[in-house]
C-alpha cells in the first residue's frame, strides 16, 4: 500500500521537476526570500546585541528550526490544504472520494510539493553553522534528539496547516484563520518566548503549542532552561507533534463527515 | 433483491438565506436563517444487473446529488441505498473497487503524465490482475482508438481524446457499475459516436450496469434500454425506452415541399405548424386522421415536389414533459 502512495507522490514530485523554468524561479523565490530574512535577522541582532540574553546564533538557531520544520510540512501539506476551498469547489475532493483510497494520505501524495527543497538546504546550514560558532558538537544521543525534534516541530506545523484550512469543509473559505492563526502567530518564533507577555507564552505553550517548534527543543542544544515550568519541556516535542497531528487528523476527518453529510 | 436499491432517499440541502440591503446583512453576521432545499426528495428505484439506465431531468433535478450519493461521495439525509449490497457511503473505499466514475465536467487524469502512466498507477490502485489489466488495456485502447495518443501527455489532447481516456481509466478495474456524468458534453459528433458504441460494446462483453445522466437525448436513444427521469428531487417516470417512444408517439409532422397549393390541408386532427414559402409543416394526430385520407388531400391540394414525414424527437417528448411539468403552457414544435 506505500508503494502506492509512494508511486503516486514520486509522479506528483517529479512533474515538478518538468517544468524546470518555473522550478528554478521559485527556487530563487524562495532562497532569495528566506536568506533574506536570516540576513535582516544577522543585521539587526548586530545591531541591539543579545536578545533577553539569547545570541546571534541561537536565535538563528531558532530561526532555522522553524524554517526547517515549515518547510517539511509545506512539502506535503501545502499542496493539498493551502487549496483545500479550490478542491472542494472545483469537485476534485470528489473525484478522490469516489476512488478506494485513504482521501487524507492520497491528498498528501498526489499534492506533494517539490518547491521547498531549497529551504532544506538554507535551514540545515543555518543550524550547522550556528552550532560550530556556538561551539557546540553534537553526541549521537544529542543527533537523536536533533531528528526527533524537528519531527515533532514538522507535526505541529502540519497541524497548523491542517486545523486552520480544514474549516474550509464547513464554510468553503478558510484564508482568514489560516494567516491569523498560523502564519501570524507563528512569527512569535523568530525570538525568544520570554520577551513576550505571560499571557502570549501560555498562549503559545498551551493553547496553540507553536512553543514547541523551536523554543522549547533548541534550549536542550544551547544547554538552557527559560520560560519553562519544568525541565521535562526540553522533551516533550516530538511527543506534542504526535497528540496535536492526532488531533488535526480527527479534525479532517470530521470535516470530511461533515462535507459528506451536509455539504454542497 | 435489486442489484441497485434506492429506497425513500432524501437528501437536504441547507442554503444560506441572503437579504438585501446592508443593514440585514450585516445582521446576519449574528443571526442567520436558512432555507432547507430538498435536492432529492422521498426517490426509490431499482436497477437490475446489466442494465442501462438513463437518469434525466432538467438542470437542477437532483440527478448529480443522486449520482453523488450513489457513488458514497455524499450521505442521504434519509432513506438507504445499496449497491451490489454495500451501502456506498458506510463502505467508501470497498465500494470504490466496484465502480467507475465518470464526471464529464472535470478530469481526473494527471495533467503532465501520458496515458499509459496514469494507466499503470490505477492498475496499482485499484490492484487490478496484470494480464486482466493488460486485456483490458488492449481492448479499450482499440475500441476507443486511442493507439495514436497514449504516450502524449494530457495536457496536450483534445477534449474528445481526454474524454475517451477518462473513460478508459474509469473502467481498466473491470467495475460491475459505470456512472457516466454528462459524458458527451462538449464533444463532436464524430467522437461523441464513438464514445455511445463503446459503452454498448462494453455492456454487451462485460454485462457492466451503467447509469448515464445526460442532456443530450441521442445518447440515452442510442446507449439505453431505460430512462428514469426525476424533476424537483422526485420520480417522474420509469420506463423502458421502447414504452417511452410509442406512448407518447401521439402525433407525428409531415412536411409538405411544394411548386404550388390549392389551398392549406385544413381539417380535424391537422394542423398548420410552419409556414414556409413552398413548404408547409403539419403535425397529424393519427386517432382523428388516417394516412390514406391525409396523402390523398395532399396529393389533391399541392403539386407536391417533395414529403418528409417525421415521428417526434425523444428530444421533443422530454422537452414537452419537462415544460408541462414546470407549469407552462406545454410548447409546440
Amino acid at each position: 500500500m506505500f508503494g502506492l502512495y509512494g508511486a503516486f507522490a514520486k509522479v506528483a514530485f517529479l512533474t515538478q521537476l518538468e517544468y524546470r523554468g518555473q522550478y528554478f524561479m521559485r527556487m530563487i523565490a524562495k532562497l532569495l526570500g528566506w536568506s533574506s530574512g536570516f540576513i535582516l535577522l544577522v543585521i539587526l541582532l548586530n545591531k541591539v546585541g543579545p536578545v533577553a540574553g539569547w545570541g546571534l546564533y541561537e536565535i538563528l538557531l531558532l530561526y532555522a528550526f522553524d524554517v526547517l520544520s515549515y518547510s517539511i510540512a509545506g512539502t506535503f501539506f501545502m499542496g493539498g490544504f493551502g487549496k483545500l476551498p479550490r478542491l472542494i469547489r472545483s469537485g476534485e475532493l470528489d473525484g478522490i472520494l469516489t476512488k478506494p483510497v485513504n482521501p487524507l494520505i492520497y491528498l498528501i501524495c498526489t499534492k506533494i510539493s517539490a518547491g521547498y527543497t531549497s529551504n532544506y538546504v538554507i535551514a540545515g546550514a543555518m543550524i550547522g553553522i550556528s552550532l560550530h560558532k556556538l561551539g557546540i558538537t553534537l553526541s549521537l544521543y544529542q543527533m537523536i534528539w536533533l531528528i526527533l525534534d524537528i519531527a515533532g516541530a514538522s507535526l505541529i506545523q502540519a497541524a497548523g496547516f491542517m486545523v486552520t484550512t480544514v474549516p474550509a469543509f464547513w464554510f468553503l473559505k478558510s484564508d482568514g484563520l489560516y494567516r491569523l492563526f498560523y502564519r501570524n502567530l507563528t512569527s512569535f518564533l523568530q525570538y525568544p518566548l520570554t520577551i513576550y507577555h505571560g499571557g502570549i507564552r501560555f498562549l503559545l505553550t498551551f493553547l496553540l503549542p507553536y512553543g514547541f517548534i523551536n523554543f522549547y527543543p533548541v534550549q536542550l542544544f544551547v544547554n538552557r532552561q527559560e520560560g519553562m515550568p519544568s525541565p521535562i519541556f526540553l522533551f516533550l516535542t516530538p511527543f506534542v507533534g504526535a497528540g496535536v497531528f492526532f488531533i488535526a487528523y480527527r479534525f479532517w476527518k470530521k470535516g470530511l463527515n461533515a462535507y459528506q453529510s451536509t455539504g454542497s | 433483491m435489486s442489484y441497485i436499491t434506492v429506497d425513500h432517499v432524501t437528501r437536504e440541502f441547507k442554503s444560506f438565506k441572503r437579504p438585501q440591503g446592508l443593514k440585514k446583512a450585516l445582521s446576519t453576521l449574528l443571526d442567520r436563517s436558512y432555507d432547507v432545499k430538498k435536492a432529492v426528495d422521498d426517490l426509490s428505484f431499482t436497477i437490475e444487473k446489466g442494465e442501462l439506465v438513463g437518469y434525466i431531468g432538467p438542470n437542477g433535478a437532483g440527478k448529480s446529488t443522486t449520482i453523488k450519493m450513489l457513488t458514497g461521495i455524499i450521505t442521504p439525509t434519509s432513506g438507504t441505498i445499496t449497491t451490489g449490497g454495500l451501502v456506498p457511503w458506510e463502505n467508501r473505499k470497498e465500494n470504490a473497487k466496484h465502480i467507475g466514475v465518470v464526471f464529464g465536467q472535470r478530469s481526473q487524469l494527471n495533467w503532465d503524465l501520458p496515458m499509459e502512466d496514469t494507466f499503470e498507477l490505477y492498475r496499482r490502485m485499484y490492484g487490478t490482475d496484470k494480464v486482466q489489466f493488460r486485456k483490458n488495456t488492449q481492448m479499450f485502447t482499440e475500441l476507443l482508438e486511442m493507439q495514436s495518443f497514449l504516450n502524449k501527455p494530457v495536457r496536450q489532447l483534445s477534449l474528445g481524446q481526454k474524454m475517451r481516456a477518462e473513460l478508459a481509466i474509469a473502467l481498466l478495474h473491470d467495475p460491475d457499475i459505470l456512472y457516466l456524468d454528462e459524458p458527451t458534453i462538449g464533444l463532436d459528433v464524430v467522437v461523441k459516436d464513438k464514445i455511445r458504441k463503446f459503452v454498448r460494446e462494453l455492456n454487451r462483453e462485460k454485462k457492466t450496469t451503467v447509469i448515464l445522466t445526460t442532456h443530450d437525448m441521442a445518447d440515452i436513444e442510442e446507449i439505453c434500454d431505460r430512462i428514469i427521469m426525476i424533476d424537483h428531487g422526485t420520480l417522474m417516470l420509469d420506463q423502458t425506452l421502447a414504452t417511452f417512444k410509442s406512448q407518447r408517439a401521439d402525433q407525428y409532422y409531415v412536411e409538405v415541399a411544394f411548386q404550388y397549393l390549392k389551398k392549406p390541408l385544413s381539417f380535424n386532427g391537422v394542423e398548420l405548424v410552419k409556414e414556409q414559402p413552398f413548404c408547409h409543416t403539419y403535425s397529424i394526430n393519427p386517432r382523428l386522421v388516417s394516412m390514406n385520407d391525409l396523402l390523398s388531400s395532399i396529393s389533391e391540394l399541392f403539386e407536391v415536389t417533395d414529403i418528409t414525414i417525421k415521428k417526434p424527437e425523444i428530444d421533443e417528448i422530454v422537452r414537452k414533459i419537462y415544460t408541462s411539468q414546470s407549469g407552462e403552457k406545454s410548447g409546440q414544435l
